[in-house]
């Protein structure tokens, strides 16, 4: 059902923080029971088990001894698919299934959808509920303060910041209007298909990507928006990338041989995400409404346009172009004047300043769809 | 005959077959593998969509060699007999020597199958079912080819190469090319094309070192995948397919009909290869406008190629589908007339033939495949290898006479 309600332009920033997806990296042994039988245990103990653990399994051949080893891994997803996801293997002198990382999508786990705007304890109440869904399945109860990082002491520290995924909504600001866009830590953009663009590769510290939502807006009602153009941007920051971005704002603790992410405030996300946004290279140029005779496409106008999106001058479109098409003089002035009207009309926007929070989605002010629980004191202190 | 005959130039393929495959291994795929000692390297469980009841269907992935080269993806049917849809990637050249580098010949992509057939033995109801396998060993056998990916090797020192291909187009191809700095995709379901340097993308994931990585540092990798019906197009002939549940696929092939059809491929590409400027309209507003965005896309600086500058100019001013159509004929006529590249000269038959390989020493000194039985070899032979080149008496006769008479068998 579609409605011509439309979302309303608000003249000051937003409250919403974007949808972030959090990666822990730890070191967890799981309690053997839970493994032996994992429905029951989880029914016991009153966790919210997806499913049981698909087997998957490498089989390698002991370099000593040459028999045959199977090397067992396991993803636990927890509450919904992909909320809270446990990926563990044998690890340790007695190759104990042990969680070696945990992926949070904190809007899916809160609110049943991905892309949901968060509010700014949020995060501290998906890491409440996280470290209650997980603390069950530990083999030591005293692990329970390695599941959150930040918990435990500096010094003892297991828990660390493997990643943090922010994605933000922006309205009016569709994909193909948007040319050469790029980032001085990334560079250009590359492998771009008319629906997604990506700055910097796989593996790389920092990734951009932009995409073209599929999915309409949905109002409270949960009913369909005229569709307005938007374009959904995810910055991911991992490694060195993200200690140097987070720092100053958080903490870091020594754990094996590198300097590790252990806290973040709650707002840092969000102001990390408006930097990374005020950096980007490019420019945005509407495609405006035209009447049928003004859409079609004379040399001025190709000129024009092509001055804006390529690194060439006017100049040097413009002789290129007379190169070409060696018509008559009055011709050549019609073209030549019409390069300034159309230069007039385009209008090109830098991306830095045409992304900001005034442009975000609001989304629909959902209430969060599984209970609501008070955020843990000691994790609210650190993250809310 | 050309000597490229000898060469069969295939990268990663597929093959669809059913088979019964042992109840005990189905059950406990990991407890059966180390028990009899077979090598697998992996078992992974995953859902298949099921197409027929709209629902997805328990299945596993397994990939029964030590090396790379093999992966067996099994749907099973009915669990009580074993019956089983099998899902089989198959790369001959990382079957043999660890990595995909090399263009193999018909004898190593004839060992490199019927060791396949081999691996896949211990986990069939009826071992000698290894012809059910391999396409083609049999009249009413179900085994088919999937998908086949077919590849050409060239030097290409400046990289001028990959820069014409940055304005590639065919007409079976709508999804517009993706561009990496080293590597070019044209995207598409049944028909793929994918040009890229190939020891940088062997370095990328590891297979070459950096020292390996300069002594083969120019070659370019031109791919091409077919499936569905643009594979049953480009190689079935009456004798290269089978009727497998009412529909034709195909079952085998050779060297040469490989080599005709990435020839035939390469031919229909747009925007690549040099043409006569014959084709090209003069004194129209739209032509001018085509070769006007195609040498602008070939200016230094410029990062965008034709299409993309096609198509951002199309969506600013809302063109219509036609004035697109009309822009993009004037514009890749334009680059055509300007190219220096032609078919006959990058693929010839000495190019074919005389394809440069990129060798990784530490990973082929580390493949040891056992060797196939001889039956299996021999089945596998018959069918892809190319026939035994005809006598020619009035070059040959004479040392035909002189070997026989030395009691040596004669040179084909």
């Amino acid at each position: 059902m579609q409605t011509k309600n439309k979302l309303p332009q608000p003249d000051t920033p937003s409250p919403s923080g974007p949808a972030l997806k959090l990666g822990i990296l730890t070191n967890l042994p799981l309690n053997p029971e839970f493994l032996k039988k994992p429905v029951p245990f989880s029914r016991k103990v009153g966790i919210a088990l997806v499913a049981a653990p698909a087997r998957n399994a490498t089989i390698a051949t002991d370099r000593e001894t040459k028999e045959k080893i199977l090397r067992p891994k396991a993803n636990i997803h927890l509450v919904a698919f992909g909320a809270i996801r446990l990926f563990a293997r044998p690890d340790g002198p007695d190759d104990r299934m042990t969680v070696k990382a945990i992926d949070v999508d904190v809007p899916l786990l809160l609110y049943s959808n991905s892309d949901h705007p968060l509010t700014h304890d949020d995060v501290a109440r998906a890491l409440t509920r996280v470290q209650r869904e997980v603390a069950p399945l530990l083999a030591d109860e005293n692990d329970a303060r390695h599941i959150v990082p930040g918990l435990a002491k500096r010094s003892e520290a297991r828990a660390s910041w493997r990643y943090i995924m922010s994605t933000v909504t922006y309205m009016h600001t569709p994909l193909h209007e948007c040319y050469n866009i790029a980032h001085p830590g990334t560079g250009a953009a590359e492998g771009t298909t008319p629906k997604r663009t990506q700055l910097g590769r796989k593996g790389d510290d920092l990734i951009i990507t932009f995409e073209s939502p599929k999915m309409p807006l949905r109002d409270q009602q949960d009913r369909t928006i005229e569709n307005i153009p938007r374009i959904k941007i995810t910055v991911s920051l991992k490694g060195h990338g993200m200690v140097c971005r987070y720092r100053n704002s958080g903490r870091t603790a020594k754990i094996g041989k590198s300097r590790r992410l252990t806290r973040f405030a709650s707002s840092t996300p969000a102001d990390v995400h408006k930097t990374i946004m005020s950096e980007l290279e490019g420019v945005h140029i509407a495609s405006a409404a035209r009447s049928a005779t003004d859409r079609a496409i004379t040399p001025g106008k190709a000129i024009a346009f092509l001055s804006q999106i390529t690194s060439l001058s006017v100049e040097d479109l413009s002789s290129t172009y007379m190169e070409i098409d060696t018509t008559k003089r009055k011709k050549r002035n019609r073209v030549n004047n019409a390069i300034p009207n159309e230069l007039e009309r385009i209008n090109p926007v830098p991306l830095a300043a045409r992304l900001t929070p005034v442009s975000q989605a609001l989304g629909s002010a959902k209430q969060p769809s599984c209970p609501v629980h008070d955020a843990d004191s000691r994790i609210a202190a650190i993250y809310a | 005959m050309s000597p490229h005959n000898k060469l069969m130039p295939v990268d990663r393929t597929g093959i669809t077959t059913t088979a019964h495959i042992l109840p005990e291994f189905l059950f406990d795929p990991e407890g059966y593998a180390i028990r009899h000692g077979l090598p697998l390297r992996g078992i992974h469980p995953l859902k298949v969509p099921d197409k027929v009841f709209g629902r997805h269907r328990n299945a596993f992935r397994f990939y029964p060699t030590t090396f790379r080269g093999i992966e067996v993806t099994v749907i099973p049917v009915d669990l009580s007999t074993g019956w089983c849809d099998l899902l089989i990637k198959f790369n001959p050249g990382a079957t043999l020597y660890g990595h995909n580098g090399r263009v193999p010949s018909e004898s190593e992509f004839c060992d490199a199958l019927s060791f396949l057939a081999e691996a896949m033995c211990p986990f069939l109801v009826d071992p000698g079912d290894w012809r059910c396998i391999v396409p083609g060993l049999r009249p009413d056998s179900p085994a088919s080819w999937n998908f086949i990916e077919i590849l050409f090797h060239c030097h290409d020192r400046d990289g001028l190469i990959l820069d014409h291909f940055r304005n590639a187009a065919h007409p079976s191809i709508r999804r517009p090319a993706r561009h990496w700095t080293t590597s070019i995709l044209l995207p598409g379901c049944e028909l793929q094309f994918s040009i890229y340097q190939k020891t940088v993308e062997m370095a990328a994931r590891g297979k070459l070192s950096k020292d390996e990585l300069q002594n083969f540092a120019d070659i370019l990798r031109i791919e091409v995948r077919l499936k569905g019906k643009k594979l049953l197009h480009y190689l079935g002939n009456s004798g290269n397919t089978s009727l497998i549940d009412g529909t034709e696929r195909v079952v085998r092939f050779r060297g040469p009909d490989l080599i005709r059809a990435f020839r035939d491929l390469l031919g229909e590409t747009q925007g690549v290869f040099h043409l006569s400027e014959a084709n090209m309209i003069s004194g129209k507003q739209i032509a001018s406008l085509g070769q006007f965005i195609a040498k602008v896309s070939r200016m230094p600086g410029v990062r965008q190629n034709f299409h993309e500058l096609l198509d951002s100019l199309c969506a600013h001013f809302r063109a219509s589908g036609n004035t697109r159509r009309r822009i993009r004929k004037e514009g890749l006529a334009w680059l055509a007339a300007r190219s220096f590249l032609t078919p006959a000269a990058l693929l010839s038959d000495a190019a074919m033939a005389c394809q440069p390989l990129v060798v990784a020493d530490q990973i082929e000194s580390l493949v040891r495949n056992p060797v196939p039985g001889n039956d299996i070899l021999d089945a596998v032979r018959q069918v892809f290898s190319s026939p035994q080149l005809e006598l020619h008496p009035h070059v040959q006769l004479h040392n035909y006479f002189r070997y026989a008479n030395e009691e040596q068998a004669p040179a084909a």
